[in-house]
């Protein structure tokens, strides 16, 4: 197969996954579970997201820590979009997937630098905020990648 | 007109519906040993699609599984154990995309199902082929997929 230069590489991309969001890197969040952060806003009408993917740049510190994510729309009703999972083995360079389905947990379910992504074609959200909730206050740091299609003219996603 | 496309255009006709591909040379199966048959440079891809063919069958029992070690972060299986024992020449090996479950078909046959998730995420390091038998036998392997990282690649190195 030939050596694609870099622009077709990103329309190759582009034709996969959508567009994609890359969020800096950042502190777990601390809130133990009060105040959830937003760390994604979909405005202007739907997308479907087609991936999302996090990496710890920074080890997690021991102890047990459930992570959640969480679409609020602007108009409707909350809802996680996938089902808690604890990361205290989580080590540095680990990825975290979602699978798709709300009632699946983070992906991989045991610490790993590999992970299986998005058993559906993608997750329609409506206009508003994901965000990522713990129920502890622990040390590490990770950066979150979303990749998404406008389902409405002029959606577009934005990193928080 | 599906004759008219020239080489290179059915090529990015295929990395558009596939991903790149990166393909081995044949190779003989290991034997009771961890082989790199790829390495993943640059920062993260998403794999697409992985399949492998049976050249020489394998001569008894040996039960394969594929692990990634990432150069940071914990090393795991992306594709559990199966035995390739009865698998015969023209045979082809794909994966679910779930680490948990058995490379595809579970049985030898020269079709497969493959990758029922949009892929699997890996993060730089190596692609290595474990087996547990001596036995006989070569196969290749295609490797598809998408860099998610600015500049990330996969290179072949068997």
């Amino acid at each position: 197969m030939p050596k694609y230069s870099n622009s077709t590489q990103e329309q190759l991309v582009h034709h996969w996954l959508g567009f994609s969001v890359d969020r800096a890197t950042s502190v777990l969040p601390q809130h133990g579970g009060v105040d959830d952060v937003t760390y994604f806003t979909i405005t202007a009408g739907k997308v479907l997201m087609t991936l999302l993917v996090g990496e710890i740049t920074t080890v997690i510190q021991a102890g047990a820590n459930n992570i959640s994510i969480t679409h609020t729309p602007t108009a409707g009703t909350a809802a996680a979009i996938c089902a808690t999972e604890d990361i205290a083995d989580y080590a540095e360079g680990d990825i975290f997937t979602i699978g798709g389905a709300i009632a699946t947990k983070l992906l991989p379910a045991t610490s790993a630098g590999a992970s299986a992504a998005m058993s559906y074609q993608g997750i329609v959200l409506t206009p508003g905020t994901l965000k990522w909730g713990s129920d502890a206050a622990k040390t590490g740091n990770w950066k979150w990648s979303l990749w998404y299609v406008p389902i409405d003219d002029g959606a577009y996603v934005v990193a928080n | 007109m599906y004759d008219n496309y020239n080489e290179s255009t059915r090529q990015m006709i295929a990395a558009f519906c596939m991903g790149m591909r990166v393909d081995t040379a044949t190779i003989t199966i290991p034997h009771t040993a961890t082989t790199i048959y790829y390495h993943i440079h640059g920062g993260k891809i998403l794999l697409t699609n992985l399949v492998g063919e049976i050249v020489v069958a394998a001569d008894g029992a040996n039960s394969v599984h594929i692990d990634h070690t990432p150069t940071t972060g914990s090393a795991s299986v992306i594709a559990a154990a199966a035995d390739i024992d009865t698998w015969l020449i023209g045979d082809i090996i794909t994966l679910n995309g779930l680490y948990s479950d058995v490379i595809f078909p579970v049985v030898a046959a020269g079709k497969s199902s493959s990758m029922a998730y949009k892929g699997i995420v890996l993060t730089p390091g190596s692609l290595s082929w474990h087996s547990n038998g001596t036995t006989a036998g070569d196969w290749k392997w295609s490797l598809f997929y998408v860099p998610l990282d600015d500049g990330a690649y996969v290179e072949a190195i068997v």
